[in-house]
């Protein structure tokens, strides 16, 4: 086999797998909130940036760093609904997405006035140097997204199907109002999604940051990509929106590679209107009313 | 303060404003200010952009404020517009006007194709199309250098000339961008004043209610969509023009956050309003100075706070101050018409047909484990009143889903006048001549009473959007004459008076009736209605069987699903009665009251216990 064809499909797993840990964010708040953060790819790249001032600025060991922006990236989806969200809940979802895009480019101007308009780089998490396999080359780092986000999608589906809180979260998403009824908080379901999108959030800007640097406005074509993922995954479904999300970054990758690296964006887009017009409820969802 | 000169000499302020032409004189007077102060200075410029803007923001305005529908893609079809030309001008040496037109083209098609897939569905997906076909754009003219001379900008484009003067000075780019906000208010008004902006409006509030009363809703948001972004694409193209070399960064998210801004932050659903918000957000970097860095933030946070705290933005806070103190709005005095109530026709009054007019054939709906209609046949003959009547949870509601076409059956088969329903969409099953209204009156709250009943009356409109937008002599003729026949309409149910007071201003037992009125506007063969009894008052009740048997008299079919027995066994023919999904009587009024699966239903079983 063309050693072209194993890069092509490493280079999608690294992207799928990134868009996958987004669309994941998106899928939780969705379902606890019917809300579209459109300010997510916005924690996606704080959550990177925080690990970047650790790294350079505070210097803390790589795996402090990480550690410290995946929890503060958490606190401040929890803030992010406090603020932005929760003052608009009980509006249209016309209100909801205006007011995620304008938080979207408040946390964008903030990010700019703090770390500058460059792209800052990351160290490896395991050095640089590629290895070599079948004649493609795998940078270790691919290794660290790939492993980290299978661990995610683990640890998402366990907490969600076996612990009470994971349950407590489905019910919510399910039917908020029964779920209230029988003494589910509600209002703390929506802050745990919250937290927990930006979190996985933001440990997929920091697992990216090494291979592609990170800027103030990184996160919004990021986002973008997450969401076109999650939605040809059918938006609701861990197990769909991964597999979408990991479905869009081969195709783009696939493309990138065969017809042009110019294209790669407009693939991801056409694929996106192509999925809606032909399965409305994406090509991994349930046949539901939408 | 409070008594300024103007009000006090009885003028209305917002009616010289805003009426009519003269709101024309108005805008032309406010434009030539910058012309007149700034025409040769630096700050021409800014001024110049603010008019682009303005175009898109206002386009925004008809989508978004009006059409209740989030697009984020505007700044994609302003850089097709001028990249489309300027490619073909300076690389295929295309006239300039050809290329505007071809660029308007591909915007189209292009709204046509986005609109299609993701406008049937919730807003959600229509919002990420648009974002990311705003995002691809700009990644596309950057990814092919070779054609669009990539982010350093296409070169090349020929300076344009009108009748042989050349156009180049920022003066002369401000005219013509005030020129094209104009033709883009006047043709943007026209829209909203139209039928086809009333349907918008109406989709809005109530996208089903709409469906039902026979107005291809998708089709329509299409449309708005395509006019919207057409908008986009002319402004696009004449924008490029002035800029001799745009460049993505031009068309870049960033300026699609402050388009959309200038749109809320100027107030929606009035037009002007943006263009205050394009005045405030392009002039808001030459006022900052040292804290040019916060922009971004600081519009970030303007747009949040907006949203949150001031949905109406400046055009509503401007208009309160301008409205604080007058009385009230006044509705338009009614002309006290001489000709008396219209008789109505309704269409196939085929009595004498053998085949009756609805057939209900084997009609089946189950949700998850409920059988909600099971195996439901019944006919309704021309001209019949037919009564359903059956305790709650009986599947009464359901089955007129499944006929209105809100809901899709299972299995069977409904004809009217010997044609399928089942399967059809809502609103060909309204055009088609089966109506209905609702259990809770479905109005357009902000709507007047007379455009409430108007919207009934859309599917028999034939004019085109085109013909509307530029309000040709026989758009504006077919207008009056469904007024016209509105009020007739208005007059039959006693609410004529009431014409041009807003939906939302009714007591309820007048909704009912408006419901019923606008229902009739199409007008239908047969008209279905879903409890219009319920929380009315004895008088209020008796007033509306009259309308009923009218109605019937007047040849009307009509179904009618109802609780209060005294008015079912006053008007009804005869009497279809459901019990848990069954059809278990269907007969005489009189034959009904007998009919032991009925009192069954109605009073319970009688026990017998047995000794044991």
């Amino acid at each position: 086999m063309d050693p072209l064809y194993l890069q092509a499909f490493f280079g999608g797993l690294t992207s799928g797998s990134i868009y996958a840990m987004i669309a994941l964010g998106f899928t939780l708040v969705y379902r606890s909130t019917t809300v579209i953060n459109f300010a997510h790819g916005e924690l996606v790249m704080l959550g990177a940036l925080l690990a970047i001032s650790g790294v350079a600025t505070l210097k803390l060991p790589l795996a402090a760093a990480v550690l410290i922006a995946v929890v503060l990236s958490g606190a401040i989806g929890v803030v992010f609904e406090r603020l932005m969200v929760n003052p608009v809940r009980n509006q249209p979802p016309f209100v909801l997405i205006l007011v995620t895009l304008g938080a979207s480019a408040l946390l964008r101007g903030l990010a700019m006035v703090i770390w500058g308009k460059d792209a800052l780089p990351l160290p490896s998490f395991s050095g640089g140097q590629p290895i070599e396999i079948a004649g493609a080359s795998l940078l270790p780092q691919v290794v660290w997204i790939v492993a980290g986000t299978a661990a995610t999608v683990a640890l998402l589906s366990l907490f969600l199907n076996q612990t009470i809180w994971g349950k407590a979260l489905r019910a919510c998403a399910e039917n908020p109002q029964a779920a209230g009824l029988v003494g589910i908080d509600v209002g703390k379901m929506v802050r745990l999604s919250f937290m927990l999108s930006a979190a996985i959030g933001g440990l997929a800007g920091v697992l990216i940051t090494p291979v592609t640097t990170m800027d103030f406005q990184a996160g919004f074509l990021l986002a973008m990509k997450g969401l076109t993922g999650a939605i040809i995954g059918g938006l609701e479904r861990v197990s769909g929106v991964v597999a979408g999300a990991i479905l869009l970054g081969v195709i783009e990758s696939f493309s990138s590679v065969f017809i042009s690296s110019a294209m790669k964006d407009a693939v991801a887009f056409l694929i996106l209107i192509l999925v809606l017009y032909l399965w409305p409820q994406g090509i991994f969802g349930q046949r539901e009313q939408r | 303060m409070s008594a300024s000169p103007a009000r006090a000499r009885g003028l209305d302020v917002r009616g010289l404003l805003f009426d009519g032409w003269h709101w024309i004189v108005t805008f032309l007077i406010i434009a030539s200010v910058p012309a007149l102060l700034f025409g040769q200075t630096y700050v021409m410029n800014v001024f110049v952009t603010v008019a682009f803007f303005s175009i898109v923001a206002v386009s925004l305005d008809l989508i978004m404020g009006y059409g209740g529908l989030p697009t984020f893609g505007h700044t994609g079809f302003f850089a097709v517009g001028a990249y489309v030309m300027g490619i073909l001008a300076a690389r295929l040496q295309v006239p300039l006007i050809l290329g505007i037109v071809v660029a308007l083209g591909v915007s189209l098609l292009l709204a046509l194709i986005i609109g299609m897939a993701t406008l049937r569905l919730k807003e959600y997906y229509f919002a990420v199309a648009t974002l990311g076909f705003a995002v691809i754009v700009v990644h596309v003219i950057a990814g092919f250098p070779e054609v669009t001379g990539g982010w350093s900008g296409l070169q090349g484009i020929p300076r344009p000339s009108i009748a042989g003067i050349p156009i180049s000075s920022d003066l002369q780019y401000y005219w013509i961008a005030v020129l094209m906000l104009l033709a883009g208010l006047i043709v943007g008004r026209n829209y909203i004043d139209s039928r086809y902006g009333r349907s918008i409006r109406a989709i809005a509030t109530d996208e089903q209610a709409t469906s039902t009363l026979g107005i291809p809703v998708a089709r329509r948001k299409v449309q708005l969509f395509m006019l919207s972004a057409s908008y986009a694409s002319l402004a696009g193209s004449i924008y490029g023009l002035y800029l001799r070399v745009p460049t993505p960064a031009n068309f870049d998210i960033p300026v699609m956050i402050d388009m959309v801004l200038m749109l809320f932050l100027g107030g929606i659903e009035t037009l002007w309003g943006p263009i205050v918000g394009a005045v405030v957000v392009r002039f808001l970097p030459e006022v900052m100075g040292v804290f040019q860095d916060w922009r971004v933030a600081i519009q970030g946070l303007i747009f949040v706070l907006i949203l949150m705290f001031m949905p109406r933005g400046l055009a509503g806070f401007i208009m309160n101050r301008l409205a604080r103190g007058r009385t009230s709005t006044h509705p338009k005095p009614v002309q006290a018409d001489a000709t008396a109530p219209a008789r109505l026709t309704w269409v196939p009054s085929s009595a004498e047909s053998a085949a009756p007019l609805l057939r209900i054939a084997g009609v089946s709906k189950r949700f998850g484990g409920l059988q909600a209609v099971g195996d439901v046949s019944f006919d309704v003959a021309a001209g019949q009143l037919k009564a359903v009547i059956g305790p709650n949870g009986a599947g009464k509601t359901t089955l007129f889903n499944l006929l209105s076409g809100v809901i899709v059956a299972d299995s069977g088969s409904v004809l009217l006048a010997g044609r399928e329903l089942i399967g059809l969409a809502p609103d060909a099953v309204a055009r088609l001549g089966l109506v209905r209204t609702y259990q809770t009156p479905r109005l357009f709250a902000s709507m007047t009473v007379v455009e409430n009943v108007l919207t009934g009356r859309d599917a028999l409109f034939t004019s085109s959007l085109l013909a509307n937008l530029v309000k040709i002599p026989a758009s504006a003729a077919e207008e009056r004459t469904a007024r016209d026949s509105a009020l007739a309409l208005l007059d039959l149910v006693g609410l004529r008076q009431r014409a041009d007071v807003l939906a939302s201003a009714l007591p309820f037992g007048e909704r009912r009736l408006l419901e019923i009125a606008r229902a009739l506007a199409l007008p239908p063969s047969v008209i279905m209605l879903d409890e219009p009894a319920a929380g009315l008052n004895e008088s209020e009740k008796d007033r509306l069987g009259d309308l009923l048997l009218c109605l019937r008299e007047q040849g009307l079919t009509l179904v009618l699903v109802e609780h209060d027995m005294r008015l079912v066994m006053r008007v009804a023919d005869e009497v279809a009665v459901l019990n848990y999904g069954q059809l278990v009587a269907d007969g005489s009024p009189e034959a009904i009251r007998q009919h032991p699966e009925v009192i069954r239903a109605y009073l319970g079983e009688e026990v017998t216990v047995a000794a044991s």
